[in-house]
């Protein structure tokens, strides 16, 4: 019992620094071709941390989207996506969907 | 008239209670952290559990570490006394071997001396302790700090190691509902609901519910004692908040029931000298608060508060052929004046008072004794831009047969450049003892008692401390040093031996000493984005003076602990790997047991999670190294010389598990 469960350990660590490694794999992979990312901000009516958390959490799963910076104080929402996966259109309808009074100010 | 009396005090200490609800700049409904203004004192060292690890603000008076809902989600952390596993600064343990009543240290002493508080209101005081920390289900919470060293006097003298803030889920949280349900390889399940609700501009309330159980016990050491007992909780919670410009209002109860069975749960039932030794507990209590506030100016710079509380606790067990039935009835009430004099200067003044009815029967034998204190205070904090400050606190205590007692707490904290961070504060702590509920490990043996186990001693502390943080100019790195020690001059003392347990007076013994010194140091580094390392290193050393009138190395307490956590996630957060590992240093064993030190021994934690839009699984491993403590069973069960209370390692070995999460956000 107890090598099996030092087996389940080490696969356990295994999977973990695999993931790492994976990981950073598809870093470098959204990293690179910058060309086949898009980049738009959003003015967005939050006012407290409540709201950031709520962006995050929802955007961050938007089809398309690879990267997400949410800043409270100057209430915009900055989103790097995959233009052949969605459109500032799409990520529009979806932060205004969570309640919000949004505006495009950058694409 | 009792009732009448009761009644109005309860209704007094609820009005009192909501003057700590204070508004943020915005006007948004705040976070009760800030009940009492944002309180930027101290070197309070605090442990905060992130999603990116420990985090420090040099402008914050008080260090930081906190833990947040991410760090929550680290680990299995199904109640909260799991959810400092990963923590140096808290260690965890067991009660003894048969209950699964945890307890935790903080600067090497008993948690006992630390004060638990509920968004900043006095929580799992006396008979509420011993299982508290398994009563508040990680996932019901959204932050916790841990503040080492004398904290704020307002919630009153009691903290003498520091205080431990829990943060729940907010009635203003855009969530509708929440699920979680996790189970571990040796069938312990939780189960956890939770649904905030927004009800016009005004009202809002979050219920909670939880259903956890151990179904399935096991004897994996082979000594016919169940390594952690079959239980089943049932626990819920329901909070408001009235949130209007020119008053706030909050109220809520929790309601807790619980069994739990341990002891020889394997062998045939037979009432003899050779029947089985089991320990049957069941707990049940209610606890209901109010809070009011009150604020005079828009920027909340002048407020009254009022804080109340009322707590019924009843816990009904036996161990072996020996009861213990205990009731406890608590109140507290607390006005607090708060005012802005100028950006540099704000003063807060109040009133408290604190009252305890206990009902205990141990062994047939009645004990009943109401304790009380209470008294004024006041805090005056002086700014010096962002660079210094110092809060200077008194409080003036009645305490019921011991008459009027001062309590004065000073921090100070002094940024001499941008990256170097000092704090330092001192002050003196009081609290009446509960011996047998404070040592509940001792019903687990069958060694008399000898001394007065009834009486509640005043114990009465100094703590000091200091704190150095350097901020390192790359990879958003840190060092902090700590330095804490409380000195006691009165402290219920408890002395096991081979077929006996001793309690008495500290100051009973002729030149009795009790110290404990704790010095710590944390390393944090994000080495890449999205990954971050957490070192930590805490010695403690512990003495007291024992009956033989001898300065001794305080028995079962470990001198060192050391953790080293790692979290990596994906882009986006979408998987997140955390791993940590921490090892346990020695600790000297009571002369019975041979005396000696306990071994020195390495845990392993390791979890992965994988987030989907609104859902989150994840699985993982405790104690993956399967280090056990053997022999947790000391002589035979209905002997003179039985002992199942001394615990210094895990019970349990791997324990494996999964778990999933459930989020749905409030849209348009």
């Amino acid at each position: 019992m107890k090598k099996f469960m030092m087996i389940m350990a080490a696969l356990v660590m295994a999977a973990s620094f695999s993931g790492t490694t994976e990981a950073f794999a598809a870093e470098t992979i959204a990293a690179a071709p910058a060309a086949k990312t898009q980049t738009a901000k959003f003015s967005v009516s939050m006012h407290c941390k409540n709201c950031v958390k709520k962006i995050t959490e929802n955007m961050s799963f938007e089809k398309g989207v690879k990267d997400l910076k949410v800043d409270l104080p100057s209430k915009t929402v900055t989103i790097t996506f995959d233009p052949k996966k969605t459109t500032v259109e799409k990520l529009h309808a979806a932060l205004t969907k969570l309640g919000y009074e949004t505006k495009v100010i950058a694409e | 008239m009792k009732k009448t009396l009761t009644a109005l005090f309860l209704a007094s200490v609820t009005f009192l209670q909501a003057a700590a609800q204070i508004v943020d700049q915005n006007g948004n409904p705040v976070d009760t952290t800030k009940i009492y203004g944002e309180r930027k004192d101290s070197l309070k060292s605090a442990v905060f559990v992130s999603a990116q690890g420990s985090h420090t603000s040099k402008f914050k008076d008080m260090r930081v570490e906190a833990i947040n809902s991410a760090g929550l989600q680290k680990m299995a952390c199904c109640n909260l006394a799991e959810s400092f596993e990963n923590s140096a600064s808290v260690t965890v343990g067991y009660s003894d071997a048969t209950t699964g009543a945890r307890q935790i240290r903080l600067l090497g002493l008993s948690g006992i001396y630390t004060q638990m508080l509920d968004e900043n209101r006095p929580v799992m005081r006396g008979l509420a302790a011993p299982f508290g920390l398994s009563y508040v289900p990680g996932q019901w919470l959204s932050s916790i700090q841990v503040a080492k060293g004398a904290s704020s006097v307002i919630n009153g003298g009691e903290s003498i190691t520091g205080t431990i803030n829990l943060e729940h889920r907010k009635p203003t949280d855009e969530i509708p509902l929440f699920v979680n349900l996790s189970t571990m390889a040796d069938s312990k399940t939780d189960f956890n609901i939770v649904s905030s609700q927004q009800i016009g501009d005004r009202w809002s309330t979050v219920a909670m519910g939880h259903v956890s159980g151990n179904f399935k016990t096991m004897d994996m050491n082979g000594d016919t004692f169940v390594d952690d007992p079959r239980q089943l909780q049932f626990n819920v919670s329901n909070r408001w908040l009235y949130y209007a410009p020119k008053v706030r209002v909050r109220f809520g109860f929790k309601a807790v029931s619980d069994s739990r069975q341990g002891g020889q749960l394997g062998m045939p039932t037979l009432m003899d000298s050779s029947a089985p030794w089991t320990s049957d507990i069941r707990n049940n209590s209610l606890n209901t608060y109010f809070k009011i506030g009150i604020p005079f100016s828009e920027d909340a710079g002048t407020s009254l508060g009022i804080i109340g509380d009322w707590t019924i606790q009843d816990m009904d067990s036996e161990f072996g052929f020996k009861g213990y039935d205990a009731t406890q009835n608590s109140g507290f009430l607390n006005f607090i004046y708060q005012r802005e004099v100028s950006e540099e200067q704000k003063f807060t003044i109040g009133a408290s008072g604190t009252m305890d009815a206990y009902s205990e029967n141990l062994a047939g034998n009645l004990v009943k004794s109401n304790l009380g204190f209470g008294g004024i205070y006041g805090e005056y904090t002086f700014k010096k831009g962002e660079n210094f400050s110092l809060i200077a606190a008194l409080r003036g205590d009645w305490y019921k047969g011991e008459g009027l007692k001062a309590i004065p707490r000073l921090t100070l904290r002094w940024n001499p450049a941008e990256s170097l961070v000092l704090r330092a504060n001192a002050g003196r702590g009081l609290r009446f003892s509960t011996p047998v509920i404070d040592n509940i490990g001792i019903l687990s043996t069958g060694k008399e008692y000898v001394g007065d186990l009834m009486s509640h001693t005043l114990e009465d502390a100094w703590t000091t401390g200091a704190n150095a943080t350097w901020y390192f100019p790359f990879l958003s790195s840190y060092l902090s040093l700590d330095w804490f020690r409380t000195g006691f001059t009165q402290q219920k003392v408890i002395e096991y031996a081979e077929r006996e347990i001793k309690f008495f007076d500290l100051t009973s013994v002729d030149d009795g000493r009790s110290f404990t010194s704790s010095y710590q140091a944390d390393f944090y580094i994000e080495p890449a984005e999205r990954f971050n390392i957490t070192a930590t290193f805490r010695y403690t050393d512990a003495r007291m003076t024992l009956s033989d009138g001898v300065l001794h190395e305080k028995p079962m307490t470990s001198r060192y602990k050391g953790v080293l956590n790692m979290q990596y996630a994906l882009p986006l957060n979408k998987w997140i790997f955390d791993f940590t590992a921490s090892v346990n240093g020695p600790a000297r064993k009571w002369d019975f047991m041979g005396g000696g030190l306990t071994p020195a021994y390495p845990l392993l934690y390791a979890q992965i999670t994988k987030r989907f839009k609104g859902f989150d699984i994840y699985a993982g491993g405790e104690n993956l190294t399967g280090f056990r403590q053997k022999e947790v069973i000391i002589g035979d069960p209905f002997s003179d010389s039985f002992d199942a209370s001394q615990v210094w390692g895990p019970i349990m070995g791997t324990k494996l598990y999964v778990g999933f999460r459930i989020t749905i956000w409030k849209t348009a």
